[in-house]
């Protein structure tokens, strides 16, 4: 049974929240937000446009620890595995879909039992986009601008109160466990429909060319000169898979204790986009430039990904695009790779 | 239980095979034995060290429960593993990937082109189907080094290339006089046989620029492009198809491969 | 055998060897496992027995050069400690100017220090066997170092650029706000300590394989910096290297 959350009621949620999770939700930083743990409600930005970044990360975490060793015993391997409850409070639907996109990538057997434990134990409580958030989306093209699933409760700003869908058991817990929570009545179910009907007027589409035949557009394009152009800009500097919210890569590190007995082997994030990403040990580089390496990023969202798991891997959030300072854009390049097709190249 | 856990493994032999290659024997600490394919490989672990993956050596018709790795050192991890000796620790994870399509292949004629450091994944083959040989054909060998000194297990290639029952022709890049067997490139070897190409099936392992040549004179002499066989190499962090620096285009080379078809692999722009 | 170590300084602030004096939580155990036989910040000793020297500091004098001769004949691994060691550092400003020109600006008179010669890496006098980057170096990586040589592997530096820590601790990009930056060309290590700290990233761990300078020089030129500030900005710790041409 939904409910509703008066916007002066919304701390006490989160006070009630906290009690049983470790928050996580959206607070501003230099200007702008990133998904942080929290100690008071009063940090909380419901109203944010994109965070640095995803909150996804909370759930893959950098630097995050698979096992400790012993270097005099090297039988002696202890398996780390965490989960502590945590909450992603606020989370947009372009990242709840993000989250379900790494959940099917990750859950794929061989499983990732790290990423699986602590998706397990984390709450999302997502928050409807009624508008574009900023410019730079391309959500709105993809249809993920909307999320259907991969949330237990869903918060819709309906005016004066919050139309909170629940979507889950644990939803439902949390629901009871907040209480004195009015039941979503028919004018708010009302309300509710009316906001998102007034929605898709004002998303406006960024790409000009059907995001249906995108996969097969870019395959035509493999070998066109556009990833050259992207070339000469691109720093390698691996920021667009940093803040990616599907970018999964990652590099295997060894950091031994200063006493030289112990140690631990983490996961760091890796990214695609590094130039040295593909070189092996005796020094063969198998995606030497940033041309290859640019497509290889495109084509692993919008071809690999798509074709494997049927949906798009890039949900559109913009991140990539806002965060790189050499101004390659996804928009630009699905553009042009459109453009490319209308101009019978 | 988390799949980045290597299971603990003894080194029950060390022997050097080149003077820059080693060949480990290693049984696993809980007694089970490894069972894999050939052209299978594991990710070795060494404490404080890191990971890296090492294709099997040995075939998997051997009796017991050792796998044989031979290892370059060429990097840390198998630098470390050089410095290792008889009854020292390491830690095995795998084995992963795809493995050789030994059964598809039953009743065919079998050419196996191993240049360089190729022949280690190479030998688990060539061991299996000499092993099995009553299940397939013709069985030819083409082997190349840069020296005679570089050739692996020159033992056994002298064996095989002794035995009426195989094929063997070997060549190397530049020789001093002792040396009686060809000199030149591996492709030069192909003047000396003559295959049914309907009934033949291939297997090429060696350094990257070398597949674009050989599969051009495998395809000159009508071997169908399913029927031709690489290992690749590329860089593998996790053998889970997650870690993304083996993907070749779609594919996780950990996990699709590390054997394609040349028809799977040509239709893969970063393969070759 | 625990390894013999030697510490040496040359021209520099000597702020590497507090780096590793500040590793205050790890010296116990860490001596333990080494011979530290020189080391002049922090000991007496003046041991010439070591088998791996760290070499802080650039070569700034003629009496300098024989020096770093007479340290490389005696180690079997040199390893160049910090940026002024790897890169020049600061001191290769002077190298711009005429002499007496930024001896008075400095000292207020030129007739001083006659013995001054254009600031010279390590690796300019004599071969260098490892690379220990940084201004100053990062404590954990020095310890880094010191383990993989107890172990015997070599020690490995982040082959990616300073934007991949900075993002991953989600920082504001500085680029982004319209100032300068040279993290995206730096190589990585220091965990982005300057832009987490909203200061830019000077280069001093050195231009990173695989970089893009003229692309970054396009960037910072349409935020407004001119070519010649541009360049002065990679000249702080990257005025010897071969990426002048570019600038």
């Amino acid at each position: 049974m939904d409910v509703t959350v008066e916007y002066n009621d919304i701390d006490r949620f989160i006070l009630a929240l906290q009690s049983r999770y470790n928050v996580i939700a959206p607070v501003s930083k230099d200007g702008r937000f990133i998904f942080d743990l929290i100690d008071h409600p009063s940090k909380v930005s419901p109203k944010y446009d994109s965070t640095l970044l995803p909150p996804v990360k909370w759930i893959y975490p950098n630097d995050e620890a698979l096992l400790e060793f012993d270097l005099k015993d090297a039988a002696k391997i202890k398996e780390i595995t965490e989960s502590n409850k945590q909450a992603l409070l606020f989370v947009h639907p372009c990242d709840v879909n993000a989250i379900n996109i790494m959940d099917e990538i990750l859950a794929e057997e061989p499983s990732d039992v790290n990423y699986l434990k602590r998706r397990w134990s984390t709450v999302i409580i997502g928050y409807e986009c009624l508008g574009p958030c900023k410019e730079n989306i391309l959500c709105f093209d993809k249809s993920y601008h909307i999320a259907y699933s991969g949330f237990d409760l869903f918060f819709t700003d309906i005016g004066e109160r919050y139309y909170v869908q629940v979507a889950s058991s644990t939803g439902k817990e949390i629901i009871e466990m907040i209480g004195g929570l009015k039941k979503a009545g028919f004018s708010d179910k009302t309300e509710l429909f009316r906001v998102r009907d007034e929605r898709k007027m004002r998303f406006k589409k960024s790409i000009h060319g059907n995001m249906d035949m995108l996969s097969h557009m870019l395959k035509e394009a493999y070998n066109d000169e556009i990833w050259n152009i992207e070339e000469k800009k691109c720093l390698s500097c691996g920021a667009c898979n940093i803040v990616c919210p599907t970018c999964y890569c990652f590099d295997v590190v060894d950091e031994i204790c200063p006493d030289m007995e112990k140690g631990t082997r983490y996961r760091r994030w890796d990214g695609c986009q590094l130039h040295g990403f593909c070189k092996v040990a005796t020094g063969e580089n198998f995606r030497k430039t940033a041309a290859e390496r640019v497509r290889h990023r495109v084509f692993k969202k919008e071809v690999y990904l798509k074709k494997r798991f049927g949906r798009s891997g890039c949900v559109g959030c913009g991140r990539c695009i806002d965060h790189c300072i050499a101004n390659i854009s996804l928009i630009e390049i699905f553009n042009k790779v459109f453009d490319r097709v209308r101009e019978g190249v | 239980m988390s799949n980045f856990i290597p299971m603990p493994a003894t080194l029950v032999g060390v022997r050097q095979v080149t003077d820059k290659e080693k060949l480990f024997t290693i049984s696993l600490d809980n007694g089970k034995n490894i069972k894999h394919r050939p052209c299978q490989f594991v990710i070795v672990s060494i404490s404080g060290v890191g990971e890296a993956p090492i294709s099997i050596s040995s075939p998997p018709t051997d009796s017991g429960k050792v796998i044989e790795l031979c290892v370059r050192s060429v990097g840390n991890l198998t630098g470390a593993m050089h410095r290792l000796s008889v009854n020292d620790k390491i830690g095995i994870r795998g084995p992963f990937g795809n493995g050789f399509p030994i059964e598809k292949i039953e009743g065919r004629d079998i050419l196996i082109v191993a240049g360089g450091l190729g022949l280690a994944p190479l030998r688990s083959l060539i061991k299996y189907v000499n092993n099995e040989r009553k299940r397939y054909r013709r069985f030819i060998l083409l082997i190349g080094a840069k020296r005679p000194a570089d050739i692996l297990f020159k033992e056994e290639v002298t064996k095989w290339d002794e035995d009426p029952g195989i094929e063997t022709h070997i060549t190397v890049d530049a020789a001093e006089p002792p040396w009686n067997k060809n000199v030149g490139v591996i492709t030069g070897l192909f003047k000396y046989i003559d295959i049914d190409p309907l009934k033949t099936v291939a297997a090429i392992v060696g350094p990257p620029v070398m597949y674009r040549f050989v599969i051009r004179e495998l395809l000159a002499k009508g071997i169908f492009e399913g029927n031709i066989f690489l290992d690749l190499e590329r860089r593998m962090r996790c053998g889970l198809g997650k870690c993304g620096h083996c993907q070749i285009n779609g594919i996780y080379l950990c996990q699709n491969g590390p054997v394609l078809s040349y028809l799977e692999a040509k239709k893969l722009q970063e393969a070759l | 055998m625990p390894p013999k170590i030697g510490v040496f300084s040359f021209t520099s602030c000597e702020g590497c060897q507090l780096q590793i004096l500040n590793l205050e939580d790890e010296i116990p155990t860490l001596i333990e496992q080494i011979d530290i036989v020189n080391f002049r910040e922090a000991i007496d000793e003046k041991g010439q027995d070591y088998e791996i020297a760290f070499i802080e500091g650039s070569v700034t004098r003629e009496s300098e050069i024989e020096e770093v001769k007479r340290i490389r004949e005696r180690a079997r691994v040199l390893i160049a400690l910090g940026a002024c060691s790897h890169l020049g550092g600061v001191n290769v400003l002077k190298n711009f100017h005429p002499q007496g020109s930024w001896l008075s600006t400095v000292y207020g008179r030129s007739d001083i220090f006659s013995d001054t010669i254009p600031t010279k890496r390590i690796k300019d006098v004599v071969p260098v066997d490892l690379v220990l980057p940084g201004c100053p170096i990062d404590k954990r990586e020095f310890l880094r170092f010191v383990q993989g040589l107890l172990l015997n592997i070599k020690p490995r530096l982040p082959d990616y650029p300073v934007c991949v820590e900075c993002r991953s601790k989600g920082n504001v990009c500085l680029v982004e706000e319209g100032k300068w930056c040279l993290g995206s060309v730096t190589r990585a290590g220091c965990g982005a300590i300057c832009p987490t700290y909203r200061d830019a990233c000077a280069g001093c761990r050195g231009i990173v394989e695989g970089s893009n300078i003229e692309s970054l020089r396009n960037i910072l030129m349409e935020k407004g910096y001119s070519k010649e500030e541009i360049r002065d900005k990679f000249r702080i710790f990257n005025g010897l290297e071969e990426i002048q041409n570019l600038l």
